[in-house]
């Protein structure tokens, strides 16, 4: 089958070749931490093509082969360019954004996108700002949209938060940040939701949301390097870890730097670096792999890096690459 | 006595060494194994290790271009402080540059090694992938959650590996139903 058989091959072909045989029975223990995205589908949402077009388009990809597509015919309703996201396992919702560049065309109305139908529907309600250049994040019963613009211009930013009942799609008032933040990111595990990002600069700073008690705290310790936009920031499977991909750090511009957060001890540690340096992708998941995909290289890209959290490495996987160069989308 | 910033600089040297030896970028171990050996085939394993190699091909260039640019700037800086900070800069990216030639060095190395695969021969190897990945992925989840996932058994499905896990669940249920 393969030219040149006799010449080495790495890794994979030979641990295959010794996977014959029954699989044996591992007990899979007393899990603590329900992982709180779908497995078997990523989505991305709305975002701008190249400079100046924005886009409605929902693409869909699929982890068991690693491919992403448009999803055919499906637009979102009303949420556009740098929208926040709440990743579901079974349904997922995006809310705000904006429909020009500039803010002025900023939103407060939701989209409900069902992973088993396929299909989208406007939020039964909408937030109580409009706001774009948010975070969203939570677990599999609670999310948070924090932060971003409420007032037209990239310059502003809110320390308002709101929480949203995924079952009932009810939302609610949340804990103020400590100071205004925008282009952050966010993510948790069953009892936190942490948020890093930008403050009036980049910051090094962690706020943690309780879910719970509906409140707020900044931690004592902070991120190894301070990150605005980070391409990706997302829990691992095991929800021992919030790893934060790349960003830009506003001293070298765009960087490959990684970082992962523990979430039992609440430091902070380096890691190996993304494959390339970039800010302002989406992140997409499965329990294994972190996909940070898209947003501004050198340029607008497409390309998706995979971040396997076993063995923290990064690997180019071209079948997950955004259909559009669409920057500022929402992914989960 | 020293104060802390003294310290620093009276060992920077001495760092330097260390930061060139211990750099971020993956090491030759995670890109034999889990980046070029994350695949079943030897075509995937191509692709991945050309890809990894176009993706730092070009940032190195860009790197260097952007390098020439920041010296001309250090040069025509006239103030002290600004210069010293793009001094900062420069050296952060050259420790950034050293890490990603290094990586590509690892890459070249392996694509050497290599068996290579023309479009056509890289197409005809799929077919035997994807059933050796579908195959593994369903095999970690037994492995890892008792059955196989939703994912996993719907691309089987897809790719003709298996028949309609539903329909054969049904025709299963109704065999066990009828002998009873």
């Amino acid at each position: 089958m393969f030219k040149n058989s006799s010449a080495p091959r790495f890794g994979r072909v030979k641990f295959a070749i010794g996977m014959e045989g029954p699989a044996p029975f591992i007990d899979p223990g007393t899990a603590t931490f329900t992982y709180p995205f779908n497995t078997t589908y990523g989505i991305n949402v709305a975002g701008r093509i190249g400079a100046g077009s924005v886009t409605n388009k929902y693409e869909r990809s699929t982890y068991s082969t690693e491919v992403n597509a448009t999803n055919a015919n499906l637009y979102v309703g009303s949420v556009y360019l740098y929208s926040q996201i709440i990743g579901g396992s079974t349904n997922s919702m995006a809310y705000g954004g904006d429909t020009d560049n500039a803010g002025a065309g900023k939103l407060a109305t939701g989209d409900s996108y069902t992973y088993s139908t396929n299909t989208r529907a406007a939020a039964t309600n909408s937030l109580a700002n409009t706001r774009y250049y948010g975070a969203g994040g939570g677990n599999t019963t609670i999310g948070y949209i924090v932060g971003g613009c409420i007032i037209v211009g990239s310059t502003n930013v809110s320390l308002l938060t709101e929480k949203i009942t995924l079952a009932t799609q009810a939302v609610a008032v949340g804990p103020s940040l400590p100071t205004g933040q925008n282009n952050l990111r966010a993510g948790g595990n069953d009892a936190y939701l942490y948020v890093v990002g930008y403050t009036t600069a980049n910051s090094k700073s962690i706020r943690r949301i309780a879910y719970s008690a509906n409140t707020i705290s900044t931690l004592a310790a902070v991120m190894t390097t301070a990150f605005a936009a980070a391409s990706t920031c997302r829990v691992n499977g095991s929800g021992t870890h919030l790893y934060c991909l790349a960003g830009n750090d506003q001293v070298t511009g765009n960087s490959a730097t990684c970082q992962k957060l523990s979430l039992s001890t609440e430091t902070c540690a380096s890691t190996t670096n993304l494959t390339a340096a970039k800010n302002d992708g989406y992140a997409q998941g499965t329990s294994t792999k972190i996909y940070a995909v898209a947003g501004y290289g050198s340029s607008y890209t497409t390309a998706a890096y995979g971040y396997t959290t076993a063995t923290d490495t990064s690997a180019a996987v071209t079948g997950m690459n955004a259909i559009d160069k669409n920057v500022f989308a929402a992914g989960t | 006595m020293n104060t802390a910033i003294d310290i620093i600089n009276d060992k920077r040297k001495e760092l330097e060494q260390a930061f060139c030896s211990v750099n971020a970028g993956r090491t030759d171990y995670q890109i034999e194994n889990f980046v070029i050996g994350t695949h079943d085939t030897a075509s995937r394993q191509y692709q991945q290790c050309v890809i990894e190699l176009q993706t730092k091909t070009y940032s190195i260039r860009r790197q260097i271009i952007e390098q020439r640019k920041m010296i001309k700037k250090f040069d025509a800086e006239t103030d002290v402080d600004e210069k010293e900070l793009l001094g900062i800069s420069l050296e952060e990216m050259q420790l950034s540059l050293d890490s990603e030639v290094r990586e590509w060095n690892t890459l070249y190395n392996i694509f050497q090694q290599m068996p290579k695969f023309t479009q056509q021969e890289f197409q005809d190897a799929e077919a035997e992938y994807w059933q050796l990945r579908l195959a593994r992925q369903a095999q970690e989840d037994i492995m890892a959650h008792g059955r196989i996932s939703v994912g996993n058994l719907d691309a089987m499905w897809q790719a003709k590996h298996i028949d309609n896990p539903a329909v054969a669940f049904i025709q299963q249920h109704e065999k066990k139903e009828l002998t009873q």
